[in-house]
C-alpha cells in the first residue's frame, strides 16, 4: 500500500515487456491473446531471467556479465544479436542462478548506466534459442526502426528515418529537391547525460555513413 | 518530493481499483445477468471508494509532519479532524466491515511507518477520547500483534510495536501498568534456561530502544518500577552477557578515535544511561501529544494484563548481534549542523528512523531516497545527511552479512545523489577517502564489500575520481591492503567499460602500474614451433577445432565424440600435461566470449571426463584455467565454477589447489581466490536446495499417482520407481556430505597453516600478524559467522580439530571468537531469584522477602541446581514454619530493619558474591494459606 516493490512482475499487458513473436498473430485483447499473455505473467512469475535493454551497440558481454554479478552469481548472459550482421544489437538477456538475485537486480540495477547509458530491466519468461535475434525489418530490434531521435551508441538515427533522409538527400543532389524538405528529426530527446557535446557536433551529419559504420 | 510521493502514493490503490473493477464487468456480461450485476457492483464501489478514501487519508495524515517542520501544532489540529472522520464511520451504523478495515488500516500504517509512529500514536489518543470501544480492540489486537510477530520471528515488527505502545503511553491509551507490564515480560527472558544469549540480547533490546519514548512519563507515575527494569538490565549486560564475539564482528579491527569497541546492545545501553543521568529528557522525538493534553487526559486508559511469550525452539534465528561502526565525528564536519555525541540517545533514536526508513522502503530505492531526503529536511539542525551515509555503510559492513542485498546501498545513495547533487556526493566522496585511509584495519570482507560497493558508483560517475590522491599507495608492498584494493578498483572498472577508457581516465602516472590489458593466454603460443609440448598442444586443438566446426550438422554425435577421444588421447601418453593441453585448447576454442566458453566447456569437458579422474590432473586442470586467464580475473572464476558444475574438479582439488604453497602467498594479493571459494560454497547450497526440493517432488507426485492408480488404473503415466527416489536421496545425502568435508578440510589446513606461520614467525623472532595472517583469519572468521546456524551441529567435532599439540592460543581464539556468536548463555548451577511478588500477600506484608533475592534452601534443604518447579514442590509442603535462606540481591530500597539485624545494606554487584552476607529469615505461615499462595508468590526463575 505505502510501498511499491519494482520487482513484482507487472501485470499491465501496455505497460511490460512481453515476448511479442508469441503474440503475434493475435488480436489484442481477444481471449486467446488474454489466454497467452496470462502463460507469459506466470511464467515470469517463477523466472530467473531477466530481459535487458537500451545497452549500447557497443557494450560487451564481459560488461554485462561484471555489472550484473554485483547482484548475486549470473548464470548465463545471451547477447541479442542483429539478425543479418551477428553484432550486438542493444539488448541481453540475463539468467541469475538464484530468484532473489534477480529481484534484487530488478530493484537495485534498474536504472543504472552502463557504458553511460540508463540500461531498463524487466522480467522474461526464460530464453528460447532464437530469442536473441532482432526482429525488426533491418535485423535489429523493432524499436530501433523507428526512432526519430539521434543516438550515436545505437547507430544513429532509426533505420526508417534514415532510409527517408537517403532518399531525400539523393533527391537533393540529384537537383530534384531543396534542403528545407529534409524530415524533421530532433536531436536533443534521445541523447542520454553520458556523451558530451563535442560527440554531438562532430557525428550529427545525417549521412548514410552512420549506417555503415555501425554495421 | 513530498509532493511526488504524496501522489505516488495516494494514486496507487485507485489505479489498481479501476483495473479490477475492469476485469468484474467482463466477468459479470459473461454470466449473463446485467442489470444484477452492476447493481452489485455500484454497491461494492461505494464501499470499496469509501474504502480508498479514508485509506488515503489515513496514509496522508503522518505525511503532514514533513511539510511543517517546526512545532506540530497542525498535526494536532490534523489529528483531530481525522479522528472525528475515522470516528463518524465508526458511529454511524455499526458496520463490522469498517471498524475492521480502519483497525487494520491504523495498525498497518503505525507499524511500517517508523518516523510517523509519534503522530499515529497522536491519532489514536484522540480517537479514545470520542469512542473507547474501538480503541480498546486496536490496543488487544496491538497486543496479539505482538504476539503473532515474536513467535514468527519478525523480530523489527515486534520492537516497533514495543516503540508504537510506547508512545500510547504518552497519549493516555495505555496505562503506565500495562506497559511495565510488557517490559517485565520481557525481561524474565533473562531467566531463562538454556537459551542461546542472542534471544536474551534481542528482548533486552527491545525494552532498551523502546524505553526513551515513555521513560519520562514512567518515571514521573511509578519510578520504582522503571529502577527495578533497569536493576535486572543492569545485571544481565554487566555480569551474564559475554561480548567474545566481538572482534569476528568488527569493521576496523584497531581501535581507532572513531571506533567504539563495543556491540549495539552495549552502545544502546550506555546511551540510555546518559539519558537516565539527564533525568530522562530528551530533544529529538516529536512530542505531539503535549499539543492535545487536554482531550487526551479526559480519555480512559486501557489495561494489558499480560502476554505470552514464544519460548525458545531450535527453528527459531535471533538477530545476530552486531558492531558499532561509527565513521564520522563531530571533526569531520567542518560547517553547519552539529553532530550528535555518540553517546546520547538522540543519536540512537535519529539512528532508529533511518534503519526504520530503510527497513520500510527499501525494495524501492526512489522512495527510499524520497523518504531519507525529507527526514534531513525535518531536522535541519542535525547532520542527518552524515548520519544517513554512516548508516548506510555500516549496514552495508555488518558481519556476517548486510541486512539487505549489497547492490541496495550503492544504489539508495545513487539516488540521494540525484535528488541532492550539492550536498550528498561530498559526503560520500569523505566517506571513501577516509575508508581508504583505514583500509590496513579493515576486516577483509569490509574490504570487499567496499569494493564493490566503489565500483557501482565510478560506474555512474564516469569512472571520474581524484585518483592521483591514490597514487602513493601504488608504491606500497604487493600485500598491502591499499595497494591490492587499488588493484582490483582497476581490474574491475576495466572488466566494467574497457582498457582504453580506464587508461585515458587516470592520470599520466597510473600508466607505468596499469594491469595489462585483459586478454587470453595460450601458453602453447609462446613456445618455440619445435618445442614438442607445442607442437603436440597445437596438434590437439586443430582436432578439438575440427570437430567443434562440425558439431552442428554432425548426425552422429557420440561416434564423433569417441574418435575425437581416441585421436586426442594418442598424442601423448602423459596424463598430466594431456590434461593441461586439452583444458587449454578447449579453453582457446571458447575464448571470444563467455558464452561460447560455456558452450565448448559444455562440449568438450564431458569427452575427456575420464581423464580427470584423479586429484593431479584436477589441479592441473585448474592451474591450467588459471594460466589461461589470469589477466581476467572474472572469467577465471567463471571457468573454474563451471568446471565444478561440471563435475570436472570438486572440492577437494579446490582446496589442494589453494593450500598449494604458491597459490598459499598468493592469498592476500589474488582476490579471485576467495571468489572462487565462496562461489563453490555457493553451488554446495544451490544443489543442496535443488536436490531437497526434487526428492519431495518425486515423493509428493509418486504418492499422488498412487492414489489415483487405485482408483482408476494407471493412466495418468508411470509413477516414479523407489529406485530413483532413492537415488535422489543419495545425491542429497552426498551433496551433505560434501559440504560438511569442505569446511572440515578448510578448518583443518587453515589451522594447520596459521600454525605453522606462528611458529616459523616466533623462530625467526619476526611478527606474525601479518597481513597475510589476517586475512587468513578473517576470512576463516567470516566463513565460520556466515554460516554459524549449519555450523552449530558440529560443535564437538571443530572443538577436537583444535583439540592438538602445542596449537597456538591465537589460532584457538579466532575459532571461539567466531562461535560465540551462537553461544548458548552459560548456567553456573542455576540459581532462584525472585522476580515479583504480588502486592498484598503475606510475603509482601510480612517484608522479608524483595524482588531480586535468591533463595538458597528452602527448609534447610539446598536448591541450588534445582528447577522453580521442584522448588516450589518444597514450598508446598504442609508445616507451620517455612524457612528461607535468602541471598540478597542488589536491590537499591532499604530493607526492613526488623528482618535485618544483621544486614549491612550495601550495594554490590552479584558477581562478587563473596561479599555478600546471607541472612536467614524464620518466619511462620499458617498452613492453609500456603498452599494457595504460593505459587503466586514465588513467582522464581532460573538463570
Amino acid at each position: 500500500m505505502v510501498t511499491v516493490d519494482p520487482a513484482e512482475v507487472s501485470t499491465d499487458p501496455n505497460n511490460a515487456y512481453f515476448d511479442k513473436a508469441t503474440l503475434k498473430k493475435l488480436p489484442f485483447g481477444s481471449p486467446d491473446w488474454d489466454e497467452k499473455v496470462q502463460e507469459q505473467i506466470a511464467a515470469k512469475k517463477g523466472s530467473n531471467t531477466l530481459y535487458v535493454g537500451n545497452l549500447s551497440f557497443q557494450t560487451t558481454e564481459e560488461q554485462i556479465f561484471e555489472l550484473f554479478s554485483l547482484a548475486g552469481e549470473v548464470k548465463l548472459v545471451i547477447m541479442g544479436l542483429d539478425r543479418e550482421h551477428y553484432t550486438p544489437c542493444g539488448f541481453c538477456f540475463v539468467e541469475y542462478f538464484r530468484r532473489e538475485d534477480a529481484e534484487s537486480c530488478m530493484r537495485f540495477l534498474n536504472g543504472t548506466k552502463l557504458d553511460e547509458r540508463v540500461i531498463r530491466t524487466d522480467w522474461d519468461a526464460g530464453f528460447i534459442e532464437g530469442r536473441q535475434f532482432g526482429r525488426g525489418k533491418s535485423g535489429g530490434q523493432v524499436r530501433d526502426e523507428y526512432r526519430r531521435d539521434y543516438d550515436p551508441d545505437r547507430g544513429g538515427f532509426g533505420r526508417k528515418v534514415e532510409e527517408a533522409q537517403f532518399a531525400m538527400y539523393e533527391m537533393i543532389s540529384s537537383g530534384v529537391g531543396r534542403p528545407e524538405m529534409l524530415p524533421p528529426v530532433l536531436p536533443t530527446t534521445g541523447i542520454p547525460a553520458g556523451v558530451t557535446e563535442k560527440k554531438e557536433t562532430e557525428t550529427i551529419s545525417p549521412t548514410p555513413d552512420v549506417k555503415m559504420e555501425t554495421n | 518530493m513530498a509532493e511526488y510521493q504524496h501522489s505516488h502514493a495516494s494514486s496507487r490503490p485507485r489505479n489498481d481499483r479501476g483495473v479490477r473493477r475492469g476485469f468484474k464487468r467482463r466477468g459479470g456480461s459473461h454470466m449473463g445477468g446485467e442489470k444484477r450485476s452492476r447493481y452489485y457492483e455500484r454497491d461494492v464501489e461505494t464501499e470499496e471508494s469509501l474504502e480508498a478514501k479514508l485509506e488515503e487519508l489515513i496514509i496522508k495524515f503522518g505525511k503532514v509532519q514533513e511539510e511543517y517542520n517546526s512545532t506540530p501544532e497542525s498535526l494536532v489540529e490534523k489529528s483531530r479532524d481525522l479522528a472525528k472522520i475515522l470516528n463518524g464511520r465508526l458511529v454511524g451504523k455499526i458496520q463490522q466491515r469498517m471498524h475492521d478495515f480502519i483497525k487494520k488500516r491504523l495498525i498497518y500504517c503505525a507499524l511500517i511507518l517508523p518516523e510517523r509512529t509519534a503522530s499515529f500514536a497522536a491519532l489514536i489518543g484522540v480517537l479514545n477520547h470520542q469512542n473507547y470501544d474501538f480503541v480498546e480492540d486496536f490496543v488487544h489486537t496491538l497486543k496479539e500483534e505482538l504476539e503473532k510477530s515474536l513467535s514468527r520471528c519478525r523480530f523489527n515488527t515486534a520492537a516497533q510495536i514495543m516503540r508504537f505502545l510506547s508512545e500510547l503511553l504518552n497519549c493516555n491509551v495505555l496505562s503506565t501498568s500495562s506497559l511495565l507490564t510488557i517490559y517485565n515480560v520481557f525481561i524474565t527472558v533473562t531467566y531463562e534456561k538454556d537459551i542461546p544469549q542472542n534471544r536474551a540480547d534481542w528482548y533486552i533490546w527491545a525494552v532498551l530502544s523502546a524505553l526513551p519514548w515513555a521513560a519520562a512519563q514512567i518515571d514521573q507515575d511509578k519510578p520504582k518500577g522503571l529502577e527495578e527494569i533497569l536493576t535486572i538490565i543492569e545485571s544481565y549486560i554487566s555480569t551474564k552477557r559475554k561480548i567474545l564475539f566481538l572482534p569476528a564482528l568488527q569493521v576496523l579491527d584497531r581501535t581507532y578515535p572513531t571506533q567504539v569497541a563495543n556491540d549495539q546492545l552495549g552502545q544502546l545501553w550506555v546511551q540510555v544511561q546518559t539519558m537516565r543521568q539527564l533525568g530522562w529528557k530528551e530533544h529529538y522525538l516529536p512530542k505531539i501529544y503535549v499539543g492535545l493534553r487536554r482531550v487526551l487526559s479526559d480519555a480512559f486508559q486501557h489495561k494489558i494484563e499480560s502476554l505470552d511469550l514464544p519460548e525458545h525452539s531450535a527453528d527459531m534465528h535471533y538477530p545476530l548481534p552486531r558492531a558499532c561502526f561509527h565513521l564520522f565525528d563531530s571533526t569531520d564536519i567542518f560547517k553547519g549542523p552539529h553532530l550528535s555525541d555518540p553517546d546520547s540517545i538522540e543519536r540512537f533514536l535519529v539512528e532508529q528512523t533511518i534503519s526504520g526508513i530503510l527497513q520500510t522502503y527499501y525494495k524501492d530505492r526512489k522512495e527510499c531516497a524520497v523518504s531519507l531526503v525529507g527526514l534531513a529536511q525535518r531536522e535541519s539542525s542535525l547532520a542527518v545527511y552524515h548520519l544517513i551515509g554512516e548508516i548506510l555503510f555500516s549496514h552495508m559492513m555488518t558481519l556476517p552479512h548486510p541486512p539487505y542485498p549489497l547492490p541496495f546501498y550503492a544504489s539508495v545513495m545513487l539516488e540521494i545523489n540525484s535528488l541532492k547533487p550539492g550536498k550528498f556526493p561530498a559526503i560520500l566522496a569523505q566517506a571513501s577517502q577516509m575508508l581508504f585511509e583505514r583500509l590496513e584495519m579493515m576486516n577483509c570482507i569490509c574490504r570487499a564489500r567496499f569494493l564493490r560497493w566503489f565500483v557501482i558508483i565510478l560506474n555512474n560517475y564516469q569512472f571520474q575520481w581524484r585518483w592521483e590522491d591514490w597514487l602513493p599507495a601504488l608504491e606500497k608492498e604487493p600485500d598491502h591492503p591499499q595497494r591490492c584494493f587499488l588493484k582490483d578498483v582497476l581490474d574491475r572498472s576495466i572488466s566494467l567499460s574497457y582498457y582504453e577508457k580506464i587508461r585515458k581516465i587516470l592520470p599520466q602516472e597510473f600508466n607505468s602500474t596499469m594491469p595489462p590489458p585483459p586478454s587470453s593466454n595460450f601458453v602453447y603460443d609462446l613456445l618455440s614451433d619445435s618445442d614438442t609440448a607445442s607442437v603436440n598442444a597445437k596438434l590437439i586443438f586443430s582436432k578439438i577445432e575440427a570437430v567443434n566446426r562440425g558439431w552442428k550438422n554432425a548426425l552422429n554425435k557420440e561416434a564423433l565424440s569417441e574418435q575425437l577421444r581416441n585421436d586426442v588421447m594418442a598424442v601423448s601418453s602423459d596424463q598430466e600435461s594431456l590434461a593441461r593441453m586439452i583444458t587449454q585448447c578447449i579453453l582457446q576454442i571458447g575464448r571470444h566470449t563467455l558464452h561460447f566458453t560455456r558452450i565448448s566447456m559444455d562440449r568438450f569437458f564431458g569427452i575427456f571426463s575420464q581423464l580427470f579422474a584423479h586429484e593431479q590432473e584436477k589441479v592441473t586442470c585448474i592451474l591450467a584455467v588459471i594460466d589461461f586467464w589470469y589477466r581476467v580475473p572474472q572469467k577465471l572464476v567463471f571457468c573454474v565454477s563451471h568446471l565444478l558444475q561440471l563435475g570436472i574438479i570438486d572440492c577437494n582439488s579446490i582446496l589442494s589447489w589453494v593450500f598449494r604453497p604458491d597459490t598459499r602467498s598468493q592469498l592476500v594479493s589474488h582476490s579471485y581466490i576467495w571468489d572462487i571459494i565462496n562461489s563453490m560454497l555457493c553451488f554446495f547450497k544451490r544443489e543442496l536446495v535443488r536436490l531437497g526440493r526434487e526428492t519431495q517432488e518425486l515423493r509428493e507426485m509418486k504418492e499422488r499417482l498412487e492414489l489415483v492408480e487405485s482408483e482408476e488404473g494407471s493412466l495418468m503415466g508411470e509413477p516414479p520407481t523407489n529406485e530413483k527416489i532413492r537415488q535422489h536421496c543419495k545425491l542429497h545425502q552426498e551433496c551433505e556430505h560434501a559440504l560438511e568435508d569442505f569446511f572440515f578440510v578448510f578448518f583443518t589446513r587453515c589451522i594447520s597453516s596459521l600454525n605453522e606461520y606462528i611458529i616459523k614467525c616466533k623462530a625467526d623472532k619476526q611478527e606474525f600478524k601479518t597481513y597475510w595472517f589476517s586475512t587468513i583469519s578473517q576470512q576463516l572468521q567470516f566463513l565460520i559467522t556466515d554460516n554459524a546456524n549449519y555450523l552449530k551441529q558440529f560443535d564437538e567435532r571443530i572443538e577436537s580439530l583444535l583439540d592438538i599439540k602445542d596449537i597456538d592460543p591465537t589460532v584457538s581464539q579466532i575459532f571461539h571468537q567466531a562461535l560465540a556468536l551462537i553461544n548458548v548463555i552459560p548456567t553456573p548451577g542455576g540459581s532462584i531469584i525472585i522476580s515479583s511478588i504480588k502486592a498484598g500477600s503475606i510475603s509482601d506484608r510480612s517484608g522479608a522477602l524483595y524482588i531480586g533475592d535468591q533463595i538458597i534452601s528452602i527448609n534447610a534443604q539446598n536448591v541450588q541446581g534445582l528447577s522453580v518447579l521442584d522448588s516450589s514442590k518444597l514450598l508446598q509442603v504442609q508445616s507451620v514454619r517455612v524457612s528461607l535462606e535468602l541471598l540478597p540481591g542488589n536491590n537499591p530500597y532499604p530493607r526492613n530493619p526488623f528482618f535485618n539485624k544483621d544486614y549491612q545494606p550495601k550495594m554490590s554487584n552479584s558477581d562478587s558474591i563473596s561479599q555478600l552476607n546471607s541472612s536467614t529469615a524464620d518466619y511462620g505461615f499458617r498452613p492453609g494459606a500456603l498452599s494457595s499462595q504460593s505459587s503466586n508468590l514465588y513467582n522464581t526463575y532460573i538463570i
